[in-house]
């Protein structure tokens, strides 16, 4: 049962390398495809966004209809945005993740993992303390390198 | 492993004291990376609990019960230890290390299930299906006609949200 297993939020770039069936995408889909899949408030808004024909428009929006979509933000979501935001600036990339924060900070308040192809919110997903899944080659120096830039930080600011 | 094989975690960890910060609600998470999984330190004056998920990425990622904290000593962030009841771990675990550390707004900190059960609550009265990510993806597919609109779909995407790792 899909609603027994972990719940795993997708970033829009990877149900797009999902249905573009790249090789990436393949990997993407063995990496979560036995977990339950959870779309944020926002991920669902970017995938209505691209650009499609009538008939699909309305197949399209009776798929997301039956998926399981995050509620609309509420407070707890915008307080977890405001943490989102915070540590990005704290890691330098207070420009590089911008609306990515969005769904890291709905994925954060459900306690979900989270699963991007974006370095920058991964990076984010991960000092916000999500279990993060990525095939992003590399990303471990990143996570050590936002490790030690957090504990310095957590240091001035004591 | 029985808790008097464990070694301490080695990595200073500042959490609150109430004795020396005051006894209003306050809560830490810790993260600390463990064999196939996470696990979740919750602390405040009045409990301490440590919520365990293990699994690995191919298979089913469970979520244990809450855990008993079986020794806190020295709360007071400069050189505390724990110690964690690993006897319902499957596996040795390999790696302590913390990997972040930060306050949270203990408004923000809710149990697990208690969020489960009520996005689960509301999934109902949306009438959302629980699928997987295969699933979903033969779902999603479905959609297209043909592989030139999906394809179109796809490129849209890609232009409208692009990844800072497109390419790689």
């Amino acid at each position: 049962m899909a609603n027994e297993l972990e719940i795993v939020s997708y970033d829009t770039n990877v149900v797009r390398e999902a249905i573009g069936l790249t090789r990436l995408g393949g990997r993407y889909q063995e990496l979560i495809g036995s977990r339950a899949a959870a779309l944020t408030y926002f991920v669902q808004g970017e995938l209505r966004a691209g650009k499609r024909g009538r008939m699909r428009e309305r197949r399209l929006a009776a798929f997301l209809e039956g998926a399981q979509i995050l509620p609309a933000p509420d407070e707890a979501m915008l307080r977890h945005y405001v943490d989102s935001n915070r540590l990005g600036r704290r890691l330098g990339l207070q420009h590089g993740v911008g609306e990515d924060l969005w769904m890291i900070a709905q994925t954060a308040q459900h306690d979900f993992s989270f699963v991007t192809h974006d370095r920058n919110a991964a990076r984010v997903a991960k000092a916000m303390g999500l279990v993060v899944y990525t095939l992003l080659p590399d990303i471990e120096a990143d996570y050590e390198r936002d490790r030690a830039t957090l504990a310095e930080t957590e240091t001035r600011g004591r | 492993m029985t808790t008097q094989e464990q070694p301490e975690i080695p990595t200073p960890v500042r959490v609150w004291n109430p004795a020396r910060n005051g006894a209003e609600p306050h809560r830490c998470t810790i993260r600390s990376r463990v064999l196939y999984g996470y696990l979740t330190l919750l602390y405040d004056p009045s409990d301490l609990r440590v919520c365990l998920r293990t699994g690995d990425q191919q298979e089913y990622l469970m979520r244990l019960p809450w855990l008993k904290l079986t020794d806190a000593r020295d709360l007071d962030g400069e050189a505390a230890a724990v110690h964690f009841d690993e006897t319902a771990l499957e596996g040795e675990i390999v790696d302590r290390t913390i990997f972040a550390l930060r306050d949270v707004d203990p408004e923000l900190v809710r149990d697990p299930a208690e969020v489960r059960r009520n996005l689960e609550a509301y999934w109902k009265k949306t009438g959302a299906k629980p699928m997987t990510g295969y699933e979903f993806a033969e779902r999603l597919l479905a959609v297209f006609d043909s592989d030139e609109e999906r394809q179109a779909y796809v490129d849209d995407l890609k232009d409208l949200f692009p990844a800072d790792d497109d390419g790689e």
